[in-house]
């Protein structure tokens, strides 16, 4: 059954060769015929390099860190941008030969289906990158022109990028210290101010004022010393004079008196040291009580004496004058020393205590500045590497884009590609004719074969009867003929067509040709 | 016939008998040698008829070996079954029905022990006659009506074949078929005809009711298919209408591309 069938269906095919043929050779002419028809297509290629940096990023970075690949794709943005797009078509007058200038829309639209960008990588990962770019046109000169151009544009907007870049970086960190310094000089003034403004109760001359201090207390306490002596020696001149009688009236001093004058004496000293409630001092004051009261028991006997003596007492007291009023003028001079001590003293303490309070104002100066000193340091260093960077990207030393191969007028066009329509065209023209052989067979519902009768009517055939051919031939040729009137019938208004609409035509051909190859 | 009975007086019963149905036998073949002999002869043109693909008359195309198969089929069915009449119809126009008649009917003329007789009962499209190269075929409404005789419709080729041809178009050709005096003039030619076979070029079974009309007056039917041109649908309509009122004896696959191996 399965032989039979193939041949069977062999024998259909053989008979419908000729419809096959017809349909197979019509496409077959159409497709010569959109070869012909169809414009011719140049595309000329330029080809960049993009290179990696050639300084190694460890040893000085470039500034502008986004990779070859990265660059391309932002550049291509720039170039297909709609602007630049019909800048480009001006300049270059693409458009010129036109009956009617196209719109700007259908300009832009054109212009980027026409340029093409191609990548290709090569084998080593992160290593150079060629790119591809390309302009179709129907002249060849017009595409290389084109192509060159827009690989011109590139380099220039690439470089152009990488110095804008490089040259912004220098210049935000330019800013940025000049920013910083002016903070630093306004803080520093300020320190400056507020120490000027404090300068008794700084904490750095502290130390100086404390030793001040104790400097003058210990004065102060020598003062006080010299005044007690003072006041010893002053009373011990008077015991003097009076003892040696050269005092009228007055009796030579008793050992009471001289031992109340030594205990006099002896509280001086230890005043100066101790405090009044001191033990030392509250046994010798009760001392010198116990003495004066016994001395007053004894008075009236010397004052009788006294008051004898004090007629010619002026002229024998003249000298002991002399040596007290010495006396009492160095204790004057002591005196107010000492107040101008004390003065000093109490402000020192008040400038000690109060340093504290200006340190701390002080430190919170200071640590301000210092924080504003460290960034504008770090400020200072990134310049630095900005610069580095900048000087890397003005010699071109970074990743850099460069015309590997210039596009040249292409010799031959890319469309029409006659040898794939023609295949294309062959293809399509077989598959039509087999299509057309396979759909008349789905639609066959005619009985054609015993096989068939059988399938049917579950009968044989009485007679398979074939199909005679007359032997008179009269009538075979007209139906011959009408066959290839059939064909040129097919055939011909197709060409026709072919010629007088060529213009829709090879838009609708492009279409199948775009949709067919998939680009 | 009043010689042949006065001899029979004399012999015995028995012989009588026989000899009265050999007797009758004879007069039977008489009549019918006679009916046959009166006919008019039909001379062809081999030549014309090839042209018009009636090849079994000389046997030019290899093709009249499916008329060969064809015709011992159908006689031996017709034997077997004891059946004279048969209608080939088709479903449709086109399909061939004449062109296999007279092929069948040539067949059939070669074999010598069998009469065939062909009338074309295709009253709307008559065709016997321009294929057969008849030159003035009577009318079958005529001869179905009584106005013509037997032996001025049929005319004869060799000595066992007789076509009985149309000459024009019948408008109430279902009508005059089914009418009773068209069974009638069917009874009447066989009775003096006595055909082995007696073939009918019907109409085509679906346009019209002609076929069905006629259908109690014949034993069987032959429908012809053209290939690749009987649609399954017809066919099978075709095929089973007929079963359902009469015996088909098959389907003829005319124009076959394909053998019948395929």
């Amino acid at each position: 059954m399965g032989d039979t069938d193939v041949r069977f269906y062999l024998s259909i095919l053989i008979r419908r060769l000729p419809y096959m043929l017809a349909i197979a050779a019509s496409v077959l002419l159409l497709a010569v015929v959109a070869t012909r028809v169809l414009p011719t297509v140049y595309s000329a290629n330029a080809r960049i390099l993009a290179e990696n940096p050639q300084i190694p990023a460890e040893l000085a970075r470039s500034t502008v860190p986004t990779g070859p690949a990265e660059q391309l794709q932002i550049v291509q943005q720039q170039i297909t941008a709609r602007d630049n797009l019909l800048t480009l078509a001006e300049h270059l007058g693409i458009y010129e030969g036109s009956d009617t200038p196209p719109a700007p829309e259908d300009i832009v639209a054109d212009m980027r289906s026409r340029i093409g960008f191609e990548q290709t990588p090569l084998d080593e990962p992160g290593g150079a990158i060629v790119f591809n770019v390309a302009f179709e046109a129907s002249d060849p000169v017009v595409a290389a022109n084109v192509a060159n151009e827009i690989a011109a544009m590139i380099l220039g907007r690439n470089q152009q990028q990488r110095t804008d870049r490089a040259g912004n970086t220098l210049k935000f960190f330019d800013q940025e210290v000049a920013k910083l310094g002016d903070n630093l000089n306004r803080i520093e003034a300020e320190i400056l101010k507020f120490k000027n403004a404090n300068k008794d109760t700084l904490p750095e001359n502290l130390e100086f004022r404390r030793s001040q201090q104790s400097l003058l207390q210990g004065r102060l306490a020598t003062l006080e010393q010299e005044e007690a002596e003072l006041r010893t020696r002053r009373s011990n001149l008077i015991v003097a004079y009076a003892g040696a009688g050269q005092l009228s009236g007055t009796t030579p001093i008793t050992p009471e008196q001289q031992m109340l004058a030594e205990l006099n004496r002896a509280l001086a000293e230890q005043l100066a040291i101790f405090s009044e409630s001191s033990p030392s001092i509250k046994a010798l004051r009760a001392r010198i009580n116990s003495l004066q009261s016994r001395l007053v028991l004894s008075q009236p006997k010397s004052e009788e004496k006294t008051d004898r003596v004090k007629a010619d007492d002026a002229s024998k007291s003249f000298g002991l004058d002399l040596q007290l009023s010495d006396i009492d003028d160095r204790l004057q001079s002591i005196t107010r020393e000492k107040t101008t001590i004390a003065q000093r003293v109490s402000d020192l303490t008040k400038s000690i205590t109060a340093t504290p309070a200006s340190e701390t104002a002080l430190n919170s100066l200071e640590r301000n500045r210092e924080n504003v000193q460290t960034q504008y340091n770090s400020a200072i260093a990134r310049r630095a590497e900005a610069s580095t960077g900048e000087q890397i990207e003005m010699r071109a030393d970074g990743g850099r884009f460069s015309l590997l191969e210039e596009a040249t007028p292409p010799t031959s066009p890319i469309s029409p590609r006659g040898k794939r329509i023609l295949m294309l065209g062959a293809v399509l023209g077989a598959g039509l004719a087999l299509g057309y052989v396979v759909l008349l067979e789905l639609l066959n519902r005619t009985v054609r074969r015993p096989a068939e009768v059988v399938r049917l009517l579950e009968a044989y055939p009485l007679a398979v009867v074939p199909n005679i051919r007359p032997t008179a031939y009269r009538r075979r040729a007209p139906k011959r003929r009408s066959v290839f009137a059939r064909l040129s019938a097919a055939v011909l208004p197709t060409l026709a067509a072919a010629a007088f609409y060529h213009v829709p035509l090879k838009i609708a051909f492009e279409r199948l040709l775009g949709g067919l190859s998939g680009t | 016939m009043d010689t042949y009975a006065a001899q029979s007086q004399d012999v015995s019963r028995r012989r009588a008998s026989d000899q009265f149905s050999e007797t009758i036998q004879a007069c039977v073949r008489l009549g019918r040698e006679i009916a046959w002999g009166s006919l008019e002869p039909l001379l062809i043109d081999h030549r014309m008829m090839a042209s018009n693909c009636i090849i079994t008359a000389d046997r030019s195309d290899p093709a009249h070996n499916a008329f060969d198969i064809l015709r011992t089929r159908v006689l031996q069915t017709l034997r077997q079954n004891g059946w004279t009449s048969i209608a080939i119809t088709s479903p449709t126009r086109g399909c061939g029905k004449s062109v296999v008649a007279l092929n069948l009917a040539f067949s059939l003329a070669h074999q010598r022990d069998c009469r065939t007789v062909l009338l074309d009962l295709n009253l709307q499209h008559p065709s016997i006659a321009r294929l057969a190269g008849m030159t003035d075929p009577a009318s079958m409404e005529a001869f179905l009506k009584r106005e013509v005789d037997v032996h001025d419709l049929l005319q004869r080729y060799g000595d066992n074949l007789a076509i009985g041809a149309n000459s024009r178009a019948v408008h109430f050709s279902a009508e005059l078929l089914q009418n009773g005096e068209t069974a009638k003039v069917m009874a009447d030619l066989r009775d003096r005809m006595k055909p082995d076979v007696l073939l009918f070029d019907m109409t085509s079974m679906l346009p019209s009711d002609d076929v069905t009309a006629f259908l109690p007056n014949v034993d069987g039917v032959i429908i012809v298919a053209s290939a690749e041109k009987t649609t399954f649908e017809e066919l099978e309509t075709c095929e089973r209408e007929l079963a359902e009122r009469t015996n088909v004896l098959g389907v003829v696959l005319n124009r076959c591309r394909h053998g019948p191996g395929y």
